[in-house]
């Protein structure tokens, strides 16, 4: 993985410094709350319902042994012993008082880690497919890109107040793991005709309150123009992006008033302008940062383990584990194994000091000192010889960590709702508990098959729910909780924007109605084979709508 | 309407209540009841030299009722800020 070199050390040494400085001054009286407010903003401290936030940045979802276990130290050393990892690759803390921020950040430092813009409107963290460098589908490794790009945008001068926030995400697989679509800047690693990788670019993606999908802007994008053509992206979006409506103010609503070719053309001209600009990309700087992230050496195996064959055989919860959890690999004989913080009735991405430091010794153990984070909130081991898929499996499920759900219906997305989140209108984490509890057992999960279920405790949307094939939006309707449904939505490479079922549910009925959903689309789909959202996309809303609504005819609100 | 006032505090963030006597209690149990338009403007006035002084952030006014299991805060957002996360959150035994 990257390592910090002596400029970057030294930048976020001086950034501690800087931040220290100010905390001081803050909590000596020399700043006000609205001078203090953006600073601790830009590095990664909000106030929240119960105490201050400190949201940390996990490029692109890779982490070390090391700093795995630096992070359960801050997390026993200065908060209530647990993190929680968001939906878009960062690790929360949710109690840390605001005079000990500056020496976490400290801590951070000290392990090659920080808060710097992950939030405020800037560039936020890039995030990347979770299983980079690993896939079997991978055309190529994105990390390298986003680090380029991570390196590029940190505390860039020029867009350090954007009208906005600004995501973005680059995806190297065939199956679309980084929901680029729904990124301010989606880059999708493709091979052109004459057999060179560069990228796919879509553009003005995104969630909250106006979802949209992302203009496709480039068929193909020369790996050498990466930074010019970001530079152009943002520089059309810095000039042009509205500044007078905090909610029309993301490159999506810019590129839907402008439309996507005046867009475009835009966009073209400022980067026929600048290509030529110290921004081009030399290939033995791409090379350099490449090979931070090589392979680990993975010795020669079988593509078949005998030894795990034989645990699937006479054990049917590590067969569970091993069909769902296990995803191939690019070399034969070795697993992507996904550790999932969705355990029944649990709260989604949560992970208790002790949890951490478990996965960081089995990182070292059996994964090559690597960690992937998920922005499905989950951890993921990524090169694991499929010979030690059982005793990793034996030692996760001691630690409480074999939950065998990735990507069925109990790996649930969800927000910190409100029980954490200063913005929030309803609770999100009660409700995937509940609903996890309904179908969580593994007769039921395993009929159901693939399902995603996203929620967001507010229109802000951090729980992805437009996206997820069941979506629930929390909302509060004459101060009381009310919950709409979403159906056929996909973060995928054939992304798609849920539609809303009709008027919202108490909290009472959410269950129920999700349930409903669940059986109607067993009801209906044609086999096994065909999945929820293979249905929903075949049948339509009607048959749902039906079942949901005669059940709850003159009760929802 | 009962009423009490609460806010952030500043050094570490959590909530805390207007007390009777004047400072800043964890407990919204410790909290003053605002009984009157009068009382609460005063408390705002207290509030607002205590946001100056550096001790607190974002007061606000919260309605409260009072029954014999104890004092609660009428709306859901004001509810889990007083009593916390209404999930039970897995902690490490050995935090700080």
């Amino acid at each position: 993985m990257y390592r910090y070199d002596e400029f970057d050390a030294a930048f976020v040494a001086d950034r501690v410094r800087q931040f220290e400085d100010q905390v001081a001054r803050r909590l000596a009286g020399e700043l006000t709350e609205d001078q203090f407010r953006p600073l601790r903003l830009m590095n990664g401290v909000y106030l929240q319902l119960h105490a201050y936030m400190l949201r940390i940045a996990i490029p692109y979802g890779t982490l070390s042994p090391r700093q795995l276990r630096q992070l359960a130290y801050i997390a026993r050393r200065y908060d209530k012993g647990y993190g929680h990892f968001t939906t878009r690759q960062n690790l929360q803390f949710n109690w840390p008082a605001l005079a000990d921020c500056p020496a976490i950040l400290n801590d951070l430092a000290a392990v090659e880690m920080h808060a710097i813009q992950t939030s405020g409107n800037c560039i936020r963290n890039v995030t990347a497919d979770h299983f980079a460098g690993a896939a079997a589908d991978e055309l190529e490794d994105p990390r390298p890109y986003a680090e380029i790009l991570r390196q590029w945008s940190s505390l860039h001068p020029e867009f350090s107040y954007l009208p906005r926030k600004f995501k973005i995400a680059v995806n190297g697989a065939t199956e679309d793991r980084a929901a680029i679509q729904v990124h301010d800047i989606g880059y999708q690693l493709v091979k052109n005709g004459i057999g060179e990788i560069g990228f796919k670019v879509y553009v003005g993606g995104g969630l909250g309150r106006t979802p949209m999908i992302g203009h496709k802007l480039r068929d193909f994008l020369p790996k050498a123009d990466l930074l010019a053509y970001t530079n152009a992206i943002l520089r059309v979006y810095n000039l042009e992006g509205r500044r007078d409506n905090k909610f029309k103010a993301r490159i999506k609503i810019l590129v839907h008033e402008k439309g996507v070719d005046e867009m475009r053309a835009a966009v073209e001209e400022e980067f026929r302008r600048e290509r030529k600009a110290p921004l081009s990309l030399p290939q033995a700087e791409i090379d350099r940062i490449r090979a931070y992230f090589a392979l680990p050496p993975l010795p020669e195996r079988p593509e078949r383990s005998p030894a795990l064959d034989a645990r699937a055989a006479k054990d049917a919860e590590f067969a569970r584990f091993n069909r769902y959890n296990v995803t191939p690999h690019k070399v034969p004989g070795y697993g992507i194994v996904t550790i999932s913080l969705k355990p029944i009735g649990g709260i989604p991405g949560d992970a208790t000091a002790e949890q951490m430091e478990i996965v960081a010794r089995l990182a070292e153990t059996y994964a090559h000192d690597e960690i992937r984070v998920s922005h499905e909130q989950n951890l993921i081991l990524p090169h694991v010889a499929l010979d030690d898929v059982p005793a990793l499996y034996d030692e996760l499920a001691a630690a409480g960590l074999a939950t065998a759900n990735a990507k069925l219906v109990t790996d649930i997305i969800a927000c910190p709702g409100l029980d954490y989140c200063a913005l929030a209108t309803a609770r999100s984490i009660p409700i995937a508990q509940r609903i996890s509890e309904r179908l969580g057992s593994p007769e039921r999960t395993d009929e159901i098959g693939p399902l995603s279920i996203n929620i967001s405790g507010c229109i802000n949307a951090c729980g992805h729910h437009h996206v997820g094939h069941i979506g629930i939006l929390g909302l509060e309707k004459g101060g009381v909780e009310s919950y709409q449904l979403t159906l056929g939505g996909s973060a995928d490479e054939n992304c798609s924007l849920g539609q809303l079922a009709g008027p919202g549910f108490t909290t009472d009925e959410i269950v129920d109605s999700v349930e409903i959903l669940v059986d109607t689309y067993l009801e209906l789909r044609s086999d096994k084979a065909e999945d929820f959202l293979a249905t929903y996309r075949r049948v339509g809303m009607a048959p749902f709508k039906k079942a949901l609504y005669e059940r709850f005819q003159g009760t929802a609100i | 309407m009962l009423r009490v006032l609460s806010a952030n505090r500043l050094r570490d963030g959590i909530i805390v209540y207007l007390s009777p006597s004047g400072d800043w209690r964890p407990q919204i149990g410790e909290a003053a009841l605002l009984t009157s338009e009068e009382a609460s403007e005063a408390a705002l006035a207290k509030a607002r030299a205590a946001v100056t002084a550096n001790l607190i952030l974002d007061p606000l006014i919260v309605d409260v009722t009072e029954s014999p299991k104890g004092r609660t805060a009428l709306s859901l957002r004001n509810s889990i800020r007083a009593l916390g996360p209404t999930i039970k959150f897995k902690g490490s035994s050995t935090a700080a």
